[in-house]
This record gives structure tokens, sequence and C-alpha cells, in this order.
């Protein structure tokens, strides 16, 4: 069996939920890789989209963020935002949208504005950018995070982006798609919306339950029996290591 | 607005900030560290104007720099930062003392505010928002409102439109008729410039050939000052120009992080330089600038 590491898998996965033909919204950073990965094996149709107006970009360094004038080497197409966010996003046409996260809580709602420190003090981070639009407006979401109990967290301080909200369907509050993931170095999640939860939907490999149980700040559904994220196979390690430069989904 | 094809005389930096008043409503066309009118900031931190109000899509060092410098009273943005060099130090700080008053939103309910204004619209539906934080906080102060559809009954929000009296914006080139050629992605800038009541454009070059039609972002005809200022947009990047100088940038960042140092910066680069030349010789070299220059090219 082929070794790999937690980031190379965090990609693979990421990459699988790509369907061939899909639109998809990312920035930069592993959820970089997982697109670029997913159209060099089973996507090829799929189109990467940056928010600000960049369609498949074909950089081998996306430098320090979107507006990174690297980022958007060798795009087939620069637009203006209104296009990628407004007449793609609003309207429906983003199958899948990759986010980052400060902190999710059981119920998915993700939070990047703001972390509260001992005392009560706010302490003001990046804000929402894209990221309510994308949380709000595309047809399925993909969390990726690091996993620490700090980060998930029973209710998030703020709700910058909205998850299942309070626990109604996300229809019935006026969003679009309800089909959240999150992928950590630990493991993959979904929700269960019928009882408002967080549920393991496989674990990685060598990871031991209970340390997922205890890094997570608040009781997690565990399925009666728990499955192993399915492992990168060996031509997805192939064309991930020989193709995609490390830095992207390391930095 | 100006009358069509009409020769355009470019102004001073200077000369362009002038038309800018204490308490103000500017917006500002960069995003993060990228395309940002440093030139134009410097200029109005140099003037000390005061109570801006500034709207920004997404935040950048712009304005960062106005609101470290005292110059803003009140924000519309859609979150921001300095992509990996770090966070809106200055913006940050002053949302949470509360020192300025902070209108946060999305980018895109942002771009749809800029849009409903272009258009002469007083609102515009989205459906972004919903059952976030940053509903509950605009709802609170009358800036949004959720509404059903008359016709499909389907949710929105209703957010306001957004009619800045000057806009500021940093572009590659511009003809002599002030036509405005703006390279790369567009961002919301064509719907910012027309919201807007003025228009400042900065450009790297003017160019005595009119441009081809098809190369027009900005029309002339909307254009109110056109400022020629080369590495206008340092140390940030701007497509196919120059790439953002990382070594000036992670200085800045380092000096907002703590009043004095920033201080110490304010009077070093802006208040002190006489002009964007002058700041540009304390904080690069040539070397470098061609260094910045040959990488962005190779980046087309």
């Amino acid at each position: 069996m082929v070794k790999y590491s937690t980031e190379e898998l965090m990609v693979v996965t990421g990459a699988r939920k790509i369907k061939d033909g899909n639109n998809v919204m990312v920035g930069i950073g592993l959820p970089m890789a997982s697109a670029i990965l997913a159209k060099k094996t089973h996507a090829p149709n799929a189109n990467i989209f940056l928010e600000l107006g960049v369609l498949n970009p074909s950089s081998s360094d996306f430098g320090v963020g979107l507006a990174d004038i690297k980022a958007w080497q060798g795009a087939e197409l620069l637009t203006s935002a209104l296009d990628v966010l407004g007449m793609l996003l609003h309207s429906g046409k983003i199958d899948i949208g990759f986010l980052g996260a400060l902190e999710v809580d059981e119920l998915g709602n993700i939070n990047t504005t703001q972390v509260e420190l001992e005392g009560g003090k706010i302490k003001h981070f990046t804000g929402s950018g894209g990221g309510n639009d994308i949380a709000s407006l595309a047809k399925r979401i993909v969390v990726v995070m690091r996993h620490q109990k700090r980060k998930l967290r029973k209710k998030v301080s703020y709700i910058t982006s909205p998850g299942y909200i309070d626990g109604k369907k996300r229809q019935e509050a006026g969003l679009r798609g309800g089909d959240i993931e999150i992928v950590t170095d630990m493991a993959v999640f979904k929700f269960n919306v019928k009882i408002k939860k967080m549920t393991i939907s496989s674990i990685h490999s060598g990871v031991n339950l209970d340390d997922v149980v205890e890094n997570t700040g608040f009781q997690l559904v565990i399925p009666p029996k728990v499955d192993i994220t399915p492992e990168p196979t060996e031509s997805e390690l192939k064309i991930l290591r020989d193709e995609i430069p490390r830095e992207i989904y390391t930095k | 607005m100006r009358e069509f094809s009409e020769k355009k005389e470019s102004v001073t930096i200077e000369e362009a900030v002038n038309i800018i008043k204490d308490g103000d409503h500017i917006a500002l066309g960069g995003f993060a560290i990228t395309r940002n009118a440093i030139s134009i900031v410097h200029e109005i931190i140099r003037q000390r104007k005061r109570n801006l109000t500034v709207s920004q899509s997404v935040g950048s060092m712009e304005l960062d720099l106005l609101v470290g410098a005292g110059c803003v009273k009140e924000i519309n943005y859609g979150g921001g930062s300095l992509d990996r060099y770090g966070q809106l130090n200055w913006v940050n700080k002053s949302i949470e003392d509360g020192t300025i008053k902070a209108h946060e939103y999305s980018y895109l309910s942002m771009i749809f505010r800029f849009l409903a204004g272009a258009m002469g619209l007083s609102f515009m539906p989205i459906k972004s928002l919903i059952g976030s934080d940053i509903l509950r906080r605009l709802e609170s102060k009358g800036e949004a409102k959720e509404f059903r559809c008359p016709f499909s009954g389907e949710k929105y929000v209703l957010v306001k439109a957004l009619k800045p009296d000057i806009a500021v914006i940093h572009a590659q080139k511009a003809d002599s008729n002030g036509n405005v050629f703006l390279m790369g992605p567009k961002f919301e800038v064509q719907e910012l410039v027309r919201a807007s009541e003025k228009i400042i454009v900065v450009v790297e070059e003017i160019s005595s050939d009119i441009l081809s039609h098809e190369s027009v972002t900005v029309p002339g005809y909307l254009v109110d000052l056109l400022v020629h200022q080369p590495f206008g947009a340092y140390p940030t990047n701007l497509y196919g120009y120059y790439y953002q100088d990382p070594e000036h940038i992670k200085l800045y960042v380092e000096s907002s992080k703590d009043p004095e140092k920033f201080e110490k910066y304010l009077n070093e680069y802006i208040l002190s330089s006489d002009d964007f030349f002058e700041f540009l010789r304390k904080s690069t070299t040539l070397k470098r600038l061609a260094y910045l220059e040959s990488l962005a090219k190779r980046l087309l």
C-alpha cells in the first residue's frame, strides 16, 4: 500500500467531491490543489472560478492569495466579480464551493469574522469576502480546516457564512444547497439535519476515534460503524506529486 | 460627466485630491494587495482629509492606510485582508474599539450595492446574507431588510444602493480622451465607477494613440480627473506592470500593529514626502522596481 501525507489525503478527498463538468469556486491553498487534481483526473471539464473574476488559472504558484497576480496566470478568462459571483453563483450555476473557517459549529455555520478572547474581548479578522455568498448560494459546500477543539465549537461566536443556521431547512430560510461537508486533518463530516448535528462521515486512516471526539468542542454524532476515509489511489498520488507543486497545499 | 470625445488633460495627484472634501463618501477600486490607488491615498493623508466615508467591496491596503491615518469615520466593506502578509490591522482595531462606524457586508452584497447605485436604483434584492450575523447587525441598524418577492414569494434581503461622491481607481493605461484600459480581472470596478458622482483615475501610462474600443473598460466620458503616476499602486501589484513588493508590505503590516511604529511609518514615508516619487525613492530602488516589473511581465 502506498504511503501518503495527511495533506495529500485532504487534497484527494476534496478533489473527489468535484464531479466532471462542475463549476467550482475556490480560494487559494489546499482546495485549489483539490480543484486542479480533479481536473487532471476524473473531472477534466470542471471549471475553476476565483471570485474576483478569474476562470481556470494554470499557475504553478498561487502566491499569497486571490489578489496575487501569480494566481491569475494562464487563466482562460479574466472577467468581473459581478460575472462570477452575480451571474454564476447568485443565479445558481456554481455546483460546489470550497471554504475555510476560523470556527465551525455543530450546525455547519462558519465564522471568519472574529474570535472571542478570554475576558470577552473581540478580535476582528478578515470577515466574509465572498465566503458568505458562496456558503449561501453554491449547491454544495466543502469546508476545509484544521481539526482543533477551539475551532470546532458548539456555537460559533459569529455566523459569517450560514450552514444550517438554527437547524431549519436551508430552502425554508431562503438559502440554496444543503449538502455541506467538512474535511479536517482527522476526519470527514456531514450533517444530519433532522437531529441538527455534525456527523462523522469517515475518519482518516491511522486516526483514533477517541482523538477526533477529544478534539471536537461538542458532541459528534458517531455512526454504529465508522468508515475509514477512502485512501488516495496510486495514480492520484502520482499526478498530485508530479504535477501539482506542494507549496500550493502546504503553505 | 464630460462631453464625449473631449481631450483630457491630466492633472497632478495634488489637484485630483483637492476635489475631495472632508466628510465626502469615496469608493476605492483596489482589492487586498492588488491595484490599490496608493498614490491618491498618500495625498489624501498628506492633505489631512477627515470624516470620510469609504466604501470598498473587499478591504485593501488603501483602506487600512486611510483608517490608520485618521481620515475615516465610516466604512462599508465586505471584509478584507492583505492576503497572507497579514490582516487589515487598523480596520480591525478600529472596529474592535468602535472608533469607526463599520458596516460589514459580503463581497457580492457590496457589488450589488454599487450596481444598484450605478443603475439609479435605491436598493437591490440579494439571496446572500440570510441567516448570518452580518444580516442581523445590518438589520439592527436599518441597513438591510428581509423581503419576500411579491410575485414568487421567494425570500430576499434588500440592501441599499451606494452613491459615493468620488470613485478612486488605479489602472494600467488611458488614452488622451481619458478612455481607461483596465487589464486583468475587473473585480467590481465597472459598477463602482458608474455608481459614483465623480471619478478619479490614476494610470501608469497615457497613450497618445486612441485606445481600440474593445480595450476600453471605463469610457473617457465618465472620467473626471486623470492622473499619470508610474508605479502609483506600489507596493501593491498591478497586473501586467509590476508584482507587489513583499518587503514593503511586510514593513507596513509590522508598522500597523503598533500606533507608535505606525506614526513613524506615516511620517517617514508619507507626510515627509513631497510627492509619490519621493515615497518610491525612500521605499525601493530602480533595480528592485525593474525586477518587480519583469516578474509581472513573466506572469502575463
